[in-house]
């Protein structure tokens, strides 16, 4: 088995799971040094972890709920823990975000929580960072020494009763929490545009002392909204964001998402691998 | 405004979108819910819902590259995936767990939602049609492909397994098209097309033949139980349609998709 080894000199580069990916990887065998495998598709297909034997990997994760009111379960929580051991994951990525909520009818005690099946931006209060907090706390009993690292959601429209920008909400979860951040320049660059904010400026209120590994992936404009799109190339905005958090700070590991894909076109992949490598190596 | 409220109408929203009309018709059911009606956006809830089913049919893009791109390159994406959220919300239907089967539900949702005086809608509806077929005789096939059977009957029959499609323009000149570097939709004719997709029985994949109208209605009409006589009734009779029909089935039975009965194989 191969384990991703932190290097504090280098940035490694690696792919998010996906068809895309393995292709890329088989083309490639030298060109990556990791690929991040999401719990939940580990869990579905428990074969993937074999993969391991040629290639380290990191542990990414989207069942925490960590904005969320409602925990998982315990026998999730363990399955998380569980898989990070056998990977020897350097820490788990999670969304700071939420995916399951109380049911809509208070009243009936039987109702289930409702689940999504992606993750969704929470309130940005201090009522949300203070849960996210809580929420860490339960999340370290069954994790043990993994860190965790908290992802910033992307913001599609206004959270009713938010009472900070996320970037505001981002510092404030890592001012009263040890998680340090997943910056993924995507969300990033899609919640400025959604919220009417200049990214060139908004990346400056980021921790980005905080930051220990970056996602990017592609972002489409449709019926007046940003999306996040793993089916698209990253935009040059995206790169040029790039450069200017690697003036500041050398995460240990970066993450291209084009994964929703089978057909992503190789040629693009190995054009921006290429591009990331070499502001990479730059910095 | 109460976190655990608040996050209970975001994710109830997104999961049953049919409450988002309904709070839309009645702002008051959001207020008696904690939730300020006037601070939600419901329009843009209704999108997110639209992201959310778009990565659900992730699986489909193996098939389905052509008709994913287009749908981004048109920018109709979310739109029409909120729509089918919508349209599956308001029947409690779940989502199939089979790509085959998830695809076969979106076909029946497009089959209505498709606009056809919108140029982008109507180059989908070919295209998915197109990629639907090649997959449905090649990956997603479910049946055992059955035995070769090349036996005489009495009347002509199909071999292999045949898909018929008639569409407003050819796919393989929009693929062409939206893999360069500025696609321009408008530049894709529109031109009636009778496609066949057939799958031999010793083959695993399809083939795509581009027929004339008579070859598509006459391939439409083999079943196996209609006579040549009968087919030429079909098609309006006389000496001209039975030529126009022997000369077609003799094709066909050139190409492999047609067994012809006996007496026409020896003319």
């Amino acid at each position: 088995m191969k384990y991703f080894e932190p290097d504090s000199a280098k940035t490694q580069l690696g792919l998010a799971y996906g068809p895309s990916a393995l292709t890329y990887l088989e083309n490639h065998p030298e060109g990556l040094d990791y690929i991040e495998v999401p719990f939940e598709q580990l869990r579905h297909t428990p074969e993937v972890a074999s993969m391991q034997k040629l290639i380290p990997m990191i542990l990414h994760c989207a069942s925490v709920s960590v904005a969320g009111t409602v925990s998982p379960t315990p026998a999730t929580l363990q399955a998380i823990a569980q898989a990070a051991e056998h990977m020897r994951t350097p820490w788990i990525g999670e969304h700071l975000a939420f995916v399951s909520a109380e049911p809509l009818d208070r009243g009936d005690k039987d109702a289930a929580p409702t689940s999504l099946t992606y993750t969704m931006c929470p309130q940005l209060s201090e009522a949300a960072v203070d849960q996210v907090v809580r929420n860490l706390a339960v999340a370290r009993t069954y994790l043990g020494s993994t860190p965790l690292l908290l992802e910033n959601s992307p913001q599609y429209f206004a959270i009713p009763g938010s009472t900070m920008p996320m970037s505001e909400f981002i510092a404030a979860v890592m001012a009263q929490c040890d998680a340090n951040l997943l910056l993924d320049l995507s969300h990033f660059l899609i919640t400025c545009i959604n919220t009417g904010v200049n990214p060139r400026d908004e990346i400056h209120k980021i921790p980005l002392h905080r930051v220990v590994e970056i996602h990017m992936s592609g972002v489409s404009q449709q019926s007046g909204i940003a999306w996040d799109d793993h089916a698209a190339p990253a935009p040059p905005i995206v790169f040029e964001l790039l450069e200017q958090v690697l003036a500041k700070v050398r995460p240990q590991a970066l993450t291209v998402e084009y994964n929703w894909s089978a057909t992503f076109p190789q040629p693009i992949l190995h054009q921006h691998l290429q591009r990331v490598r070499t502001l990479l190596e730059a910095a | 405004m109460n976190l655990h409220r608040l996050h209970a109408v975001l994710a109830a929203g997104v999961e049953q979108p049919q409450l988002l009309e309904q709070w839309d018709r009645q702002p008051g059911l959001l207020s008696q819910l904690g939730v300020d009606p006037s601070g939600l956006d419901l329009a843009a809830l209704r999108k997110f819902a639209g992201l959310t089913v778009k990565v659900r049919h992730n699986p489909l893009r193996e098939q389905m590259p052509l008709s994913f791109r287009l749908m981004s390159i048109a920018s109709i994406e979310i739109d029409m995936f909120a729509d089918y959220a919508m349209f599956r919300s308001k029947r409690q239907l779940r989502y199939a767990t089979s790509a085959a089967a998830r695809a076969g539900d979106l076909l029946d949702f497009l089959a209505d939602w498709i606009d056809p005086a919108k140029r982008e809608q109507l180059l989908l509806w070919d295209v998915i049609r197109y990629e639907d077929a090649i997959a449905r005789l090649g990956p997603w096939l479910e049946q055992t492909p059955e035995a070769v059977d090349n036996s005489v009957t009495a009347c002509p029959r199909l071999r292999g397994t045949v898909l018929l499609h008639e569409l407003q323009s050819d796919p393989r000149a929009l693929a062409d098209m939206l893999y360069t570097s500025a696609p321009d939709l408008s530049r894709v004719p529109l031109q009636p097309q009778h496609l066949c997709f057939w799958r031999a029985p010793e083959s695993d994949q399809a083939a795509v033949l581009t027929l004339d109208e008579l070859g598509f209605y006459l391939l439409s009409m083999l079943d196996g139980q209609r006579s040549v006589s009968a087919l030429t009734q079909c098609l309006g009779g006389g000496r001209d349609a039975r030529n126009a029909v022997s000369r077609g089935l003799r094709a066909f039975s050139k190409l492999g998709i047609v067994i012809l009965p006996d007496r026409i194989r020896r003319h």
